[in-house]
């Protein structure tokens, strides 16, 4: 990820190597990843099965303000 | 394992939206960061003062929201160790009669909430005229009073 300029680095920022997986599909800047030790399929729906946030915990637009997501629509973003 | 899919229907303002965010809540099916979120959506859109507005979990919609109704028919989806469960949330408002048809053409059950403080809104109408035929659900649905609202035990 240090080699993408969608996500450059604040100063003060030093890249930093961390075990971490995305619960959902998407561009990865927008979707964020959890922290997770899971390496197998069991180990990960072992963690999914003791989560207490939503897959969607890190989705950056879920965070943007009350119906974004309808407000893009009608301005035809999709 | 069983899904059961039933919907919420009645008169509009009765509470149809907040029993199935209850629901939700008090076994324990909303995450930490649906949690947080709703706690902003009240604060923002709540009918509620400063408690949780559980409308606010199934309509989503801005002008849902404006104007602290259901419109569409919002499905949520949850299971517990005995059974899947698909609710429908209907609209209760008359002009938007068509979208509850839509959510109950497909649900196997109903919970007709009506608030005991207001009555039937049309006294003269037996409530049969409302009632879902239910032949296909696996498990009779009872309900319990709660003070002045029926709050569910469909056997969860």
């Amino acid at each position: 990820m240090v080699d993408d300029s969608r996500l450059p680095l604040e100063p003060g920022e030093t890249p930093e190597i961390r075990m971490i997986r995305f619960r959902t599909l998407g561009c990865y800047p927008l979707t964020a990843a959890i922290e997770s030790s899971a390496t197998t399929l069991d180990e990960i729906v072992a963690e999914t099965l003791g989560a207490t946030t939503s897959e969607r915990q890190g989705r950056i637009i879920d965070h943007d303000g009350a119906g974004s997501m309808e407000r893009k629509k009608q301005e035809g973003y999709f | 394992m069983d899904t059961l899919r039933f919907i919420t229907c009645g008169s509009v303002d009765d509470g149809k939206s907040t029993l199935l965010g209850r629901l939700l809540y008090d076994t324990k099916l909303i995450f930490d960061d649906q949690l947080e979120a709703l706690r902003a959506d009240s604060r923002k859109f709540g009918t509620q003062g400063e408690r949780l507005d559980f409308a606010l979990m199934v309509d989503g919609l801005q002008a849902e929201r404006e104007q602290g109704i259901t419109i569409d028919v919002a499905y949520r989806f949850f299971a517990t160790s005995k059974r899947r469960f698909i609710v429908a949330d209907t609209p209760g408002h008359e002009q938007y009669t068509r979208n509850m048809a839509t959510g109950a053409s497909t649900a196997q059950a109903a919970v007709l909430l009506i608030d005991a403080r207001k009555g039937l809104p049309y006294p003269d109408q037996a409530p049969q005229s409302h009632r879902l035929d239910a032949r296909h659900s696996p498990r009779r649905t009872g309900s319990q009073q709660d003070g002045s609202r029926g709050l569910v035990t469909a056997g969860l």
